[in-house]
């Protein structure tokens, strides 16, 4: 059975399966194990990510993932966008301070194309959920804080 | 207890059995239209990536995430359970 770890999520894994669920059963390593999925969200409760299309604001487009939730809260949607396959931007960081020391030149360079905007696929039953992003979003107290 | 946040405190798979559980619905487990889903309010607090990479928690992040966390979803009495874990 074909399954990763969520952090080890790749944007050709996303180019073959547009949607992955987090199974959170026995058959699984942990809670952070995903396996593509194939059939109609709305028939179960499965938290899953779906592929999103990310456009910057000099018109550069990437590819990433939201978790699709209702809300779509930025802290429930976790948007993450890949600037190359395999590293990422997480634009949801918690409870701990966002910091964009934190990655390399290829993803600090995205600092200069706020706003974002993403949109998640209309797929498998699921609605697209889009919104726009200013920069790497963190809790701050009780308060949703950012860094641009 | 998460599992994966198990492991960041040094708790391997044999340990895990022994660690309290609770029996809930999957809506209320991963509910995606479940606003107070448990691994939606946790991972509010301690989402499994961030800064780009798997991310890696310190003991008193995690004991102040599930506590925040299972306040959110009016069930205090689970972090009573796995606190004294939390170390």
């Amino acid at each position: 059975m074909f399954e990763k770890e969520i952090y080890e999520l790749t944007r050709d894994d996303l180019d073959q399966y547009p949607v992955w669920f987090f199974p959170m059963d026995d058959t699984v390593d942990d809670e952070l194990t995903i396996r593509p999925f194939k059939g109609d969200c709305q028939t179960n409760d499965y938290q899953v990510i779906v592929r999103a299309d990310f456009v910057a604001n000099d018109g550069t487009n990437y590819v990433g993932y939201v978790y699709w939730s209702n809300p779509n809260n930025i802290e429930y949607v976790k948007p993450v966008l890949f600037v190359n396959d395999e590293d990422c931007v997480t634009f949801w960081n918690g409870m701990i301070e966002a910091n964009w020391d934190d990655y390399g030149e290829e993803q600090k360079a995205l600092r200069s194309q706020f706003p974002l905007k993403y949109s998640s696929e209309v797929v498998q039953g699921l609605e697209s959920l889009s919104s726009k992003l200013e920069g790497l979003y963190y809790l701050d107290g009780e308060n949703i804080a950012f860094k641009s | 207890m998460p599992q994966y946040l198990d492991e960041m405190l040094g708790y391997t798979k044999k340990d895990m059995p022994d660690h309290p559980a609770t029996l809930i619905t999957q809506f209320s487990h991963t509910g995606k239209i479940n606003p107070k889903a448990m691994h939606k309010a946790i991972s509010k607090y301690l989402p499994p990536i961030a800064g780009g990479k798997k991310a890696n928690y310190s003991a008193e992040t995690i004991r102040s995430g599930l506590q925040n966390a299972y306040n959110d979803i009016g069930r205090p009495e689970l972090f009573k359970s796995v606190n004294n874990l939390i170390k």
